[in-house]
């Protein structure tokens, strides 16, 4: 078969999912269970943190760092994937102080209850 | 060998060699424009190298051909969007992708083997080396890694068409498109993890084994793809070995270990300095003791992993599966031992079943959330390796049957 004809199938075919894709995924709004809240951004994290810290296995109970590329060192505690639409995770925030997390939060229109030790944080979306 | 094939080949070279040559650069505390410079130089010598290697270019090929191939990928790019997750499964963007979020980090970018709990920091770096290296120069953006995952999603069906149209046209034509329908395999491709890239390794491994004949350089370029196997994953040592377990007289017989030693160099440098020097201990590896054997005595956990291969063969991998079966079948009532290559994938499939034996994970769990990985890592092989086969068998072979003096396929 012809070289050019192949090479040129394979590009046009990559460069046409990856619009796609671009167009049709990158554009969408993250589920909780990706919680992509752009906390702070992985460079900097990677200066100033020495850990980022994950709980338990991801089967059993189900943990997750706080978000893909924005990661804080965050501990988050079990909830069940199948329920996540309700949208209720209890993370533990370890490092940053409050008023740097609650800004971010605010921000990100995330509502939050602290329980008073300064640590716990009951999360939900707003839509 | 395909003279369109040797593009693929080009694709996987430079993968392999972008990656190993970021990262010894990152460890030197290189700047980027050394790796930039480094990567562009060796992509040059790779394309060169491998313009050299002897090739076959058909005179003539049916529009039809041309016609199934193009349905074939674009029904991949088409379908492939909607089944992809925005950051790839939970591995891609807690460990792969974090990775690769690291590695761009020149300076920091150890901080990231300080992540010892579920963070698998012991994964060898050829996938996130290259994103990392991609991110560095093309900036942020996820359909970067989108847009790589892809490329070799596709190869890898396009790989085993050109490679084996000549021999059984049909048998190639059926192979290619089920592969390029089934949206379980593009679940996967689009996960964007680096089980597609050992798959994709592999197949070129085996393809290359096949050509030796033809240009003993070919060696080098088989060597080359398992280092790259080797550096992708963990079970890619074992895949290698095993490798060259059943392919010794291509590899290692007499001086054809010289040629492999070449090949296989810079990926496997790379590897050894990364687990000697940096990665955390492998969790498998690391709590093996002297009560491993008793795991051995239990039948419970037989019946457990011979339960998930038949469940996950079932439900995602029955046709290739059905054809593997026929493939021994036929060897048998010949008389024969099975094919070589089909040999590989088995024996494959019973070291990743003693794996599963030796886990200190929950074996359920284990099982559970890998096993389906780790079969679509063999299937591109095992398909290349079915229709070579069948094609090669008198049944299948309607070629031979019509033509007096058929030349053998390239």
């Amino acid at each position: 078969m012809k070289p050019l004809i192949i090479v040129s199938v394979l590009l046009i075919c990559t460069v046409l999912s990856t619009a796609l894709y671009n167009k049709n995924v990158v554009g969408k709004q993250d589920t909780i269970d990706s919680f992509c809240i752009g906390l702070k951004p992985i460079k900097d994290i990677v200066s100033t943190s020495s850990r980022i810290s994950f709980a338990g296995d991801a089967y059993h109970n189900e943990f997750y760092p706080i978000s893909r590329y924005y990661l804080l060192p965050v501990y988050i505690r079990p909830y069940d994937k199948t329920t996540h639409n309700d949208t209720l995770l209890t993370v533990e925030v370890s490092q940053y102080p409050d008023s740097t997390i609650n800004s971010i939060l605010e921000k990100r229109h995330i509502i939050y209850t602290n329980n008073n030790n300064g640590y716990i944080y009951k999360l939900s979306t707003s839509n | 060998m395909q003279k369109s094939s040797i593009y693929i080949y080009f694709v996987a070279a430079s993968i392999g060699c972008m990656s190993s040559i970021y990262f010894l650069l990152l460890i030197l505390h290189l700047p980027l424009i050394v790796s930039g410079i480094a990567t562009l130089s060796a992509f040059y010598f790779i394309a060169k190298w491998l313009m050299q290697l002897k090739t076959v270019e058909d005179e003539y090929v049916s529009p039809v051909k041309y016609a199934i191939l193009i349905y074939g990928l674009f029904s991949i790019a088409y379908t492939a969007p909607s089944i992809a997750l925005k950051h790839g499964a939970w591995d891609a963007w807690a460990i792969w992708n974090l990775h690769a979020g690291y590695l761009q980090d020149s300076h920091n970018w150890k901080n990231m083997f300080l992540n010892t709990s579920a963070a698998h920091a012991d994964y060898p770096l050829a996938l996130p080396a290259s994103i990392a290296f991609i991110h560095k120069l093309a900036g942020d953006g996820l359909w970067i890694n989108y847009m790589f995952h892809f490329l070799i999603a596709i190869s890898i069906p396009a790989i085993i068409y050109l490679q084996t149209h000549k021999r059984s046209w049909l048998l190639s034509a059926i192979a290619f498109i089920l592969i390029c329908k089934d949206d379980f395999y593009i679940t996967l491709a689009t996960y964007q993890m680096a089980d597609t890239m050992i798959a994709f390794f592999l197949l070129l491994a085996m393809i290359a084994i096949d050509n030796i004949d033809n240009d003993k350089r070919y060696r080098i370029v088989s060597a080359a793809m398992l280092g790259c196997c080797i550096w992708t994953k963990n079970e890619g040592i074992m895949l290698a070995l095993l490798f060259l377990l059943f392919f010794y007289k291509e590899l290692l017989y007499k001086k054809a270990y010289r040629d492999t030693l070449i090949g296989i160099a810079l990926p496997l440098i790379a590897y050894v300095i990364f687990k000697t020097g940096f990665a955390t201990q492998n969790d498998i590896m690391g709590s093996q003791s002297s009560s491993t054997l008793s795991l051995f005595a239990d039948t419970e956990r037989y019946k457990l992993i011979f339960t998930a291969w038949k469940d996950s063969i079932n439900m995602h991998y029955y046709t290739i599966s059905c054809v593997v079966a026929l493939c021994i079948l036929l060897a048998v009532l010949r008389g024969k031992f099975p094919d070589r290559k089909i040999s590989f994938v088995f024996a494959a499939c019973i070291a990743y079943s003693v794996v599963y034996m030796i886990t200190p994970h929950d074996l359920s769990w284990h099982l559970k959330t890998s096993i389906d990985r780790l079969i679509h890592q063999l299937m591109p092989a095992s398909a290349y390796a079915c229709i070579v086969y069948l094609a090669n068998t008198s049944f299948f072979n309607f070629r031979a049957r019509f033509v007096t003096n058929p030349q053998s396929p390239e």
